[in-house]
């Protein structure tokens, strides 16, 4: 729908976006955050047109919008700001109806359209239509304010920070119902905030911007699970942490000391490592780092002797889990099974960690205080 | 008393044409001072430069290229009021919100279409404050004109300065400031409405 090819844009000497590329699916709800001044309106108002890069292209649809007459680009082109920016001078109704009246929709479709779009956001026509914007709140008047940019249509929507302004309440209010339309209207949504709140609720698509560059374009699960960059998890902070029980893998809370040993070890030397490392068990692989079993103190006195290699004497009921599982689904196995811990394999069957009780204490703090560890 | 009437009405009709022509010329100037970004200060100055000339210099200057009459006063009225209009019109447009333009510009409004149903609709208060200081100066300047030939309240006002007659002079001076005062009262209550409106 929307493609960025090798855009670059500097103001003065500065260089302000760097070589961007990326592409944006139809009825995609994608979010731009990252720190100020990384460049996301100016990112935004490419779009539109408002400003013009210095290098690269941008596609709509597979056609180059620098070749589009910028007032018929823009009329396809909805556009929300932070400051709402209503006509004072024009009532609620004007207000909304404004892109149609350019495009010439007759009188009676604009009134249908209105009404229509005011019912959407619960303010009905007969009380709100030809009020004007000062006798609105701000949160009325942000609603006013998406509905014109909606008001003709357009399949694409460029929202920058449209509810930074708001209090709490309103802003959680209308965040659902823009998502909602969305939804219910397939727009496809650029979206510019610094609230990654607001990034991971909205977004089908969150692009991380710093310095002008893309530093990472993923969903919002994925950026909670694998933050690409140190800033990413700044920003994160603790909803990381947060999204722990339900979101994260097995992975982010294993223990990755291990105390392993190889199969063809002496028995004797196990046990040596045993009591230096103060563990009462330890995990026994062969020579590729694949599991063979696990083998317990208790094991070798029972058994008395410990001449031969640990190979032969290893007790191969354990219990290997996947690191990608779900961490809340690892900690149950651990609890069912009555086990002291699960050994966390890869893709590979490489024992890569462990699940113990100390990953649920750990997983708990950090739900409660953040990240703590 | 009669003939003090028709004079008041050859003032008002005098200053009411110069006050139509000064408020579309300078309006029209205030909006290319807006949009041509290198004009601005040339106009502003300009209007500025006419504004100081002695109004009796300017009048005997326009008297060269028009001739006795009232048409010389209405053209030295109307380059005398340009400069409270284009000014009020220029800085009206000006000091609307950026974001307000931004979001007309962004909406895919033509620059025309962003001037009459944005930008003067929201400066028209302080237009209409520009025409108001215009109009009332206006009053008073053109009793001066008839030193050119021109009609109005200056005609009884000269009349009786050259007969000695007060009687003469204040029957053209106090409608004049009786005029004056009268149209920045009713202008000001409408000054006032207009931007209750607005808001
Ligand atoms: N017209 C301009 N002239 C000069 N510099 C500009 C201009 N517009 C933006 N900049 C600079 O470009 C950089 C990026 O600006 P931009 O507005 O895109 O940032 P942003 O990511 O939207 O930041 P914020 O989160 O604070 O809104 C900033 O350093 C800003 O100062
Ligand atoms: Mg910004």
């Amino acid at each position: 729908m929307i493609k960025f090819s090798g855009i670059s844009k500097s103001f003065g000497k500065s260089k302000i976006i760097d070589n961007l590329s990326f592409e944006v699916k139809e009825g995609e709800f994608i979010v731009l955050i990252g720190p100020s001044g990384c460049g996301k309106t100016t990112t935004l108002k490419m779009i539109n047109r408002l400003i013009e890069p210095d290098n690269g292209s941008i596609n709509i649809e597979g056609v180059d919008i620098s070749s589009v007459d910028t007032v018929t680009l823009r009329r396809k082109i909805g556009y929300v700001i932070q400051q709402i920016g209503l006509f004072p001078n024009m009532t609620v109704e004007e207000n909304i109806c404004i892109v149609p009246k350019l495009l010439k929709w007759e009188k009676e479709k604009c009134i249908e359209r209105t009404k229509e779009l005011l019912e959407l956001v619960s303010m009905p026509y007969d009380q709100y239509g030809k009020k004007y914007p000062t006798e609105l709140s701000g949160g009325q008047q942000q609603r006013v304010g998406v509905l014109r940019a909606l008001a003709a249509q357009p399949p694409i929507v460029l929202m920058d920070e449209p509810f930074g302004a708001l209090d709490p309440l309103t802003r959680d209010a209308l965040q659902d119902e823009v998502k909602a339309l969305q939804q219910k209207l397939n727009k496809t949504i650029i979206f510019v905030t610094h609230d990654m709140d607001e990034a991971l609720k909205m977004a089908d698509t969150i692009i991380f911007m710093d310095k002008g560059k893309i530093l990472q374009m993923a969903s919002p699960e994925e950026m909670l699970r694998k933050p690409a960059s140190d800033i990413i998890r700044e920003f994160m902070g603790k909803r990381i942490a947060y999204g722990n029980s339900q979101d994260l893998s097995a992975e982010a809370f294993m223990n990755t000391n291990v105390v392993k040993t190889t199969e063809n070890k002496q028995t004797f030397e196990c046990l040596e490592l045993m009591k230096r490392k103060k563990v009462n068990s330890i995990i026994v692989t062969n020579n590729n780092n694949e599991f063979r079993g696990i083998i317990t103190i208790e094991d070798l006195k029972k058994r008395g002797k410990i001449e031969g290699p640990i190979g032969n004497i290893v007790n191969e009921d354990a219990e290997l889990i996947h690191k990608d599982i779900a961490a809340k689904e690892a900690f149950e196995r651990l609890i069912e099974t009555k086990r002291d811990y699960l050994i966390v394999v890869d893709d590979e069957k490489q024992i890569i960690g462990i699940i113990n009780k100390t990953s649920m204490v750990k997983a708990l703090a950090d739900a409660l205080w953040g990240d703590l560890a | 008393m009669f003939s003090i009437l028709n004079y008041t009405v050859e003032h008002l009709y005098i200053v009411f044409i110069a006050c139509v022509f000064s408020a579309i010329i300078g309006v029209m100037l205030g909006v290319i001072a807006y949009w041509v970004k290198y004009l601005d200060a040339i106009i502003l100055t300009l209007a500025d430069i006419i504004q100081t000339i002695p109004s009796l210099a300017l009048l005997a200057m326009l008297m060269l290229i028009f001739g006795l009459g009232n048409t010389t006063l209405i053209a030295g009225l109307v380059l005398y009021s340009l400069l409270p209009i284009i000014r009020n019109t220029y800085t009206g447009i000006q000091s609307i919100a950026p974001h307000i333009k931004e979001a007309a510009i962004g909406m895919g409004m033509s620059r025309w279409q962003r001037l009459f149903k944005i930008e003067l609709p929201l400066a028209f208060p302080m237009i209409f404050s520009g025409v108001k200081i215009a109009t009332v100066t206006a009053i008073g300047i053109s009793v001066i004109g008839v030193l050119i030939g021109a009609g109005g309240l200056g005609y009884p006002i000269y009349r009786g300065i050259q007969s000695h007659n007060p009687g003469l002079i204040l029957s053209g001076a106090i409608p004049v400031v009786l005029l004056a005062l009268l149209f920045d009262y009713i202008m000001t209550l409408l000054e006032k409405k207009i931007t209750v409106i607005k808001k």
